[in-house]
């Protein structure tokens, strides 16, 4: 007992080396606003002078297993109470300031750009590098930020000038910065200034920054800027910060260049007939492939940042003139209600944005196709590219366009119409086709053919389990083949097909778990539910098909026809982006032979009516003129539209 | 209350339902009692008189634009007169889901699930109809938009398989089966066999084209009639009358007699499909109608409150009856004979009290301006 207070004793005037000055002014933070709140003494018992000194306090963080003791006892615990929603580390420190504030930061006024969100640092740049630089330092936590590059040197001129380079190691191109920022200021720099170097507030004097500007940095995107949260999300997003001593200005030089993944093969939406890339990564690579396809002026490309942290960027992408501005305002307002630290993937962004959260069909469709995209941006949807995501957002979107593919359109179109009547039925079977077996053969025998009733009878007959367990066996094992094929390494990826065929589907008819038949249908739903385009709408049907299985199980055809009722009954009312996701078998809206069925593409003369465009005609109603075998030619057809 | 807007075509749809699910119940049996040989000229002919009966609630909401049966009668005989002619409409449309609810729960249970206890097929057709009517008069109409032409192609292919099992047309004959006097007074009490067509009157306000109102009401009483017709003539073309009067569920018998070749036989239990869809349909349009007229009699902002308590008491009530037989006389005997009174007798009344106390139309018209 003596030996344990002898030693907390001693860590309560030891600080530990250990303890970083964040943590230490976090805590300082926390412990003066307790001192505010009139807390102080009021849980401390025990603590004695502990709490009026910061050291014996920042030792409590270092106590390890005595922390827990040491919180019990009123102290503060090892670790920095979390901040609530909201609040800056900053702001508390601010609030703390002037009691017993003894951090260098804190005199120099550094500690409000101590931030981790580049919108709160404080605006000016001023005139003075060095304390530009410790601000800099300041907010990007240099030196113990190793990602950070600062690198100083001296403009050779008559008056020799100070300067520094900040960027971020591995997210801009060191060769770039090498020959086209560095070398012509340290080595270049002394051409004789010219007329549009002089700044005019400055009268005569020509001005350093302004002649680095126009030709002195060689680089296709330089901005100037007063602001030095402008340069933070500058640097942050891959660009090189240039900063000189004397001006209260700075240039924010492009020069991204990370690592990246060239444009590939799409992995969920292949074709045959079509185009073979898909979006990567880089939101650029992608908002390019969108403009080759669609060479306008009036496409528009809006950006936003969303995460105070990850500050992930967002393209918002429409088509000026034609999108229906309705539409544009309402999903800027909902990117822009977005409050959250973390977000990088545009599937957690689309959770955000949805109509129905609960319910389990998407209202946002997804895709990788840059073709799709820049189609449906023709047809009045509004497209949302999110950096670092090779899936584009696609809204409004309804269930039947969830259903098609970019090849429907590429076919001619009786072909594009039997794909898609294939994926129509494909879809019923994936959802229902379980359902359906073990409701026929548990309550409705006699809609099996004789034959095939005596088939399925001998085959089960070894079976020792009822048909719905023996199915939900079946289809759990198919579960998780499907599950560990996608998350199991590449190397062995063939293995588990080998498996889920051989083991799962011969050994187990074989041992007598489960009957042939029942192979083939689970089979069946297998390859049914694969047709289904979109991979959420699949996950849907995943989820779904035991719903279905359950009904079936339990009352049979009336069971399955009652869930599908309250089904569509549910799904008639969800929206997207204001769209009734039935739209447009329900409510009307005139499909243009684009529903289940795909029309001839020279007679889809409007646009889907749904997105409400400002422009519903797509082309004139009669556009193969010359083809007069069609009762369409000059002499019968009538001009229009456009 | 707060209206939801529904489109011209999703209400005649829905409409279309209500008026034809009856087809899948025993009423082609009754008809076919009634009318022997005639019963689809009966058909014609009671259409005719729900028209009529129609065009006279037509007029009588004419005179209150925009407004709704239960507001327009309120508006005629003021809140105290109008209460039991309003809670006699909520009543028959109470009385509609209840008989429908009982009928098809016992066809789903004589058809395909003989064991399983009545109250589970009415709680779940009952719930999943009261969830929509929930959801709003939205996914009412919306439902029924998706699944009417299922239903019909489901009921034509059925009708077109039954055909070659033995159908003769010589059976239809002799054309005015019990005489034409006998035919025309049975058509005149079976025009209650359209009263569902009030649904329209509570909806008006719904409407986003009230002025398509008549249209609707007409075309989805002779829709309905084609459509019922049809199942009729089938019907009668393979069962003679006095053996098809023997039949509880004509339609179930004719899916029962399809055998093409030795793999499509006994399929009925495949159509069940479109009785449950159409049964779930009709239960969701009466019963908003139910809840909407009381809603708006009560003068509430939403209807949805009542969704609950409106169930339990159709299901209450849809136990009452002892048996099949017992409901269906429900039906047959009292509803589909005496229901066109309370149903079109009000508006006519209403018409001429309306005319002499001035109430709506041009008289409204000029006291508003």
């Amino acid at each position: 007992m003596a030996a344990s207070i002898w030693q907390r004793l001693s860590k309560l005037v030891t600080p530990s080396p250990q303890v970083t000055d964040d943590a230490f002014s976090l805590y300082e933070a926390t412990r003066q606003e307790r001192k505010d709140d009139g807390e102080e003494g009021g849980g401390g018992k025990g603590r004695g002078t502990s709490q009026d000194d910061p050291q014996s306090d920042r030792t409590g963080q270092d106590q390890g297993g005595d922390g827990e003791k040491a919180s019990d006892h009123g102290g503060a615990s090892r670790f920095v109470q979390p901040r609530q929603a909201g609040e800056r580390r900053g702001e508390r420190k601010r609030a703390g300031a002037g009691a017993d504030d003894t951090d260098d930061a804190d005199k120099d006024g550094l500690d409000a750009y101590r931030t981790d969100d580049p919108n709160k640092v404080p605006d000016p740049i001023d005139r003075s590098l060095d304390l530009n630089l410790k601000r800099l330092k300041t907010v990007f936590r240099i030196p113990q930020n190793k990602d950070l590059v600062l690198r100083e040197f001296i403009i050779s001129r008559d008056t020799p000038v100070k300067g520094a380079i900040l960027f971020i190691d591995g997210m801009a191109a060191k060769e770039i910065i090498d020959w086209a920022v560095l070398q012509p200021l340290m080595l270049l720099a002394d051409l004789p200034p010219m007329e549009a170097d002089r700044d005019p507030q400055l009268g005569q004097q020509p001005d350093i920054l302004e002649a680095a500007y126009n030709h002195l940095v060689p680089i296709n995107q330089v901005s100037k800027t007063d602001r030095l949260p402008d340069l933070v999300k500058g640097v942050l997003a891959g660009g090189t910060a240039i900063v000189l001593d004397g001006t209260d200005r700075a240039l924010v030089v492009e020069t991204k260049g990370w690592e990246h993944r060239s444009v590939g093969e799409p992995k969920q939406e292949a074709v045959i007939r079509g185009p073979h890339e898909a979006f990567n990564e880089t939101m650029r690579t992608n908002t390019a492939m969108i403009r080759r396809r669609l060479k306008t002026p009036a496409l528009m490309t809006e950006f936003m940042e969303i995460g105070r942290l990850s500050n992930v960027e967002v393209a918002m992408m429409y088509i000026d003139g034609l999108t229906n501005t309705a539409l544009v305002d309402e999903v800027r307002t909902r990117l822009k209600a977005i409050k959250v630290d973390y977000v990088s993937d545009s599937g957690t962004i689309e959770q955000f944005i949805e109509d129905s959260p609960f319910s389990l069909y998407p209202s946002i469709l997804s895709t990788e196709r840059p073709d799709r995209t820049a189609a449906f941006l023709s047809e009045g949807h509004v497209v949302l590219i999110v950096n670092n995501n090779p899936f584009a957002l696609v809204v409004p979107i309804t269930l039947v366009g969830l259903m098609h593919t970019a090849e429907d359109a590429y076919l001619r179109w009786p072909f594009g119409s039997f794909l898609r009547i294939l994926r129509t039925v494909s879809y019923f079977v994936a959802l229902s086709l379980p359902a359906l077996y073990v409701a026929a053969t548990a309550y409705h025998h006699e809609t099996i053919p004789t034959d095939l009733a005596m088939a399925i009878a001998a085959s089960r007959e070894a079976v020792p389990f009822p048909v719905v367990v023996e199915v939900l066996l079946l289809a759990f094992s198919f579960e998780l083949i499907t599950e560990a094929a996608t998350r199991v390494p590449n190397i062995i990826g063939p293995t588990i097909g080998i498996v889920g065929a051989l083991v799962l589907g011969q050994a187990a008819v074989q041992a007598g778990i489960v009957s042939p038949i029942l192979v083939i249908v689970i089979a069946m739903t297998a390859l049914a539910a694969f047709t289904v385009p979109n991979y959420n709408l699949s996950n849907t049907l995943r989820v779904l098909r035991y719903v279905h299985l359950l009904a079936g199980s339990v009352l049979g055809f009336y069971g399955i026809a009652v869930v599908f009722f309250v089904d569509v009954a549910r799904l008639s009312v969800q929206r997207s982006f204001g769209v009734p996701m039935l739209n447009p078998i329900t409510p009307m809206k005139g499909g243009q032979g684009d529903v289940i069925l795909r029309g001839p593409v020279f007679h889809m003369e409007k646009r889907p009516r749904y997105t409400y465009p400002q422009e519903l005609n797509r082309q004139p109603p009669i556009v193969r003129k010359w083809d007069r075998t069609q009762g369409s030619g000059p002499s019968k057809g009538k001009e229009g539209g456009g | 209350m707060r209206h939801e807007q529904i489109g011209s075509r999703e209400a005649f749809f829905l409409l279309f339902a209500v008026l034809s699910a009856k087809v899948f119940l025993s009423t082609p049996r009754y008809i076919a009692e009634d009318a022997q040989t005639a019963a689809w000229l009966l058909i014609v002919l009671a259409a005719l008189w729900a028209a009529l009966g129609w065009a006279i609630m037509v007029a009588f909401l004419r005179r209150f634009p925009g407004l709704s049966l239960i507001e327009a009668v309120e508006q005629t005989l003021g809140p105290y007169l109008a209460l039991p002619v309003q809670l006699v409409y909520t009543g028959l449309f109470v009385y509609v889901t209840v008989v429908a609810l009982r009928q098809f729960a016992e066809t789903v249970l004589s058809a395909i699930l003989p064991i399983t206890p009545i109250s589970v097929i009415s709680v779940t057709l009952l719930g999943a109809s009261a969830y929509a009517c929930y959801l709003g008069l939205e996914s009412v109409t919306r439902t029924a938009r998706f699944f009417v032409p299922v239903v019909v192609f489901l009921v034509t292919s059925l009708l077109l398989l039954a055909i070659p099992s033995g159908a003769r047309a010589d059976q239809l004959l002799p054309l005015l089966g019990p005489g034409p006097v006998a035919l025309l007074w049975r058509s005149l009490q079976r025009s209650s066999l359209f009263i569902e067509v009030l649904l329209l009157g509570v909806l008006v306000p719904n409407l986003k084209e009230p002025e398509k109102m008549p249209r609707i009401g007409y075309q989805a009483i002779f829709a309905s009639a084609l459509f019922w017709l049809a199942v009729e003539v089938v019907f009668q073309m393979l069962f003679p009358y006095p053996a098809g009067a023997k039949n509880p569920f004509p339609l179930l018998a004719v899916a029962r007699l399809i055998a093409i070749g030795r793999f499509l036989q006994r399929v009925e239990s495949f159509f069940i499909f479109a009785w449950i869809f159409a049964a779930a349909i009709k239960l969701s349009g009466m019963l908003y109608g139910a809840i909407s007229s009381y809603a708006q009699l009560l003068h509430l902002k939403s209807y949805r409150p009542l969704t609950a308590p409106f169930l339990v008491l159709v299901l209450a009530l849809s136990f009452l009856p002892s048996n099949l037989i017992e409901a269906t006389q429900w039906d047959r005997g009292a509803l589909r004979v005496w229901g066109a009174v309370p149903a079109f007798a009000p508006p006519l009344l209403l018409l001429g009290i309306a005319a002499i106390r001035g109430k709506g139309g041009r008289e409204r018209a000029r006291h508003k301006g």
